[in-house]
């Protein structure tokens, strides 16, 4: 059965936005309608719409993840001074790290009722490197800094409040979502 | 041409950046703060580059143009944890830094280049980003 946000009650509490035509979504705790379709037999099933809501979206969430990951792929064409100034390109080690993180965010994603479905930015360091920014509802992001020298640091912002830990790349896409998680439940 | 070297952009000017296009995610229509992760952000300073697309950057297929808007916020960003108050370490000189033919033979004289000159912790590039935007011109 195709769901589309259009399917959406209209006294929902899902706020969606979208973005290059890629429906993400964020929303609120609260209650919402369900809906009845009739099978093939005229046997009448009760569905529950935010379920099959959230379903879609993740599933389109994860379509634009697959997306981001061959953007990784093509960026290991990447020439130096792809930017004024230095301009190096990331590391065969960072991009590799950066995929294993998509990939944990995507199995997640596939397997599990995200929390809040983040919106993905993505972008190469000029001294090479690269980051992956989650962003969630009203000034919540984390950032995740995946540097050439090795280093990797993850930024968190709450409404204008940052703080910066200090991680490895051994299980990076965990420590990365249950960052993300804490910061959507406060 | 006289320059004054090192001498301060004042808020409200516009510096531009150039990158590939193909740096980025297709379809990706904000600027990710990664783009301004460098110590000394070189840029050039619309002042002295009335037509961004006269760069050696175009020509060199960076046709993805950034303009940032030289605010207070960039240059003294405040930290709200502290009653948004300014945080040294997070300050930015924003300077006039032309290069000459001798500095750089293979793209000769930059009038117009410039720097923001600072640690850019995320506080500092999120601050950029909200004072930029970017677009494709055409090569």
């Amino acid at each position: 059965m195709e769901m589309k946000g259009s399917y959406l009650a209209p006294n929902s509490k899902l706020s969606a936005f979208a973005s290059e035509n890629d429906p993400q979504i964020l929303w609120e705790a609260g209650s919402y309608e369900s809906t009845s379709v009739f099978t093939e037999n005229n046997i009448e099933v009760h569905l529950n719409l935010k379920s099959l809501a959230i379903l879609e979206l993740q599933k389109a969430f994860v379509s634009l993840v697959n997306r981001r990951l061959s953007y990784l792929d093509d960026l290991s064409q990447l020439k130096p001074g792809w930017i004024s100034g230095a301009g190096e390109v990331p590391s065969t080690s960072v991009l590799a790290t950066t995929k294993t993180l998509l990939h944990h965010i995507a199995s997640q994603a596939n397997t599990h009722i995200l929390n809040v479905i983040p919106h993905l930015v993505m972008g190469p360091l000029p001294q090479g490197g690269m980051e992956v920014e989650l962003h969630g509802e009203k000034d919540i992001a984390l950032y995740v800094t995946i540097s050439n020298d090795g280093g990797i640091e993850i930024n968190t912002e709450y409404h204008g409040y940052y703080t910066a830990l200090d991680t490895q790349a051994i299980g990076i896409g965990d420590k990365v979502l249950a960052r993300y998680e804490s910061l959507s439940e406060q | 041409m006289n320059h004054f070297q090192n001498s301060e952009i004042p808020d409200g000017e516009t510096l531009f950046r150039y990158c590939y296009p193909k740096a980025f995610p297709e379809g990706q229509n904000e600027i990710p703060a990664s783009v301004f992760a460098d110590l000394k952000l070189s840029c050039d300073w619309q002042k002295y580059r009335l037509d961004p697309q006269s760069s050696f950057h175009i020509s060199e297929g960076k046709t993805r143009l950034i303009s940032i808007q030289v605010t207070d916020e960039i240059r003294n960003p405040r930290n709200p944890k502290r009653s948004g108050e300014i945080v040294p370490a997070w300050k930015q000189d924003i300077y006039h830094s032309p290069i000459s033919e001798e500095d750089d033979p293979a793209h000769g004289e930059n009038c117009a280049h410039s720097l923001i000159d600072g640690r850019k912790k995320i506080a500092v590039r999120r601050a950029l980003v909200a004072n930029s935007i970017w677009w494709d011109i055409a090569e």
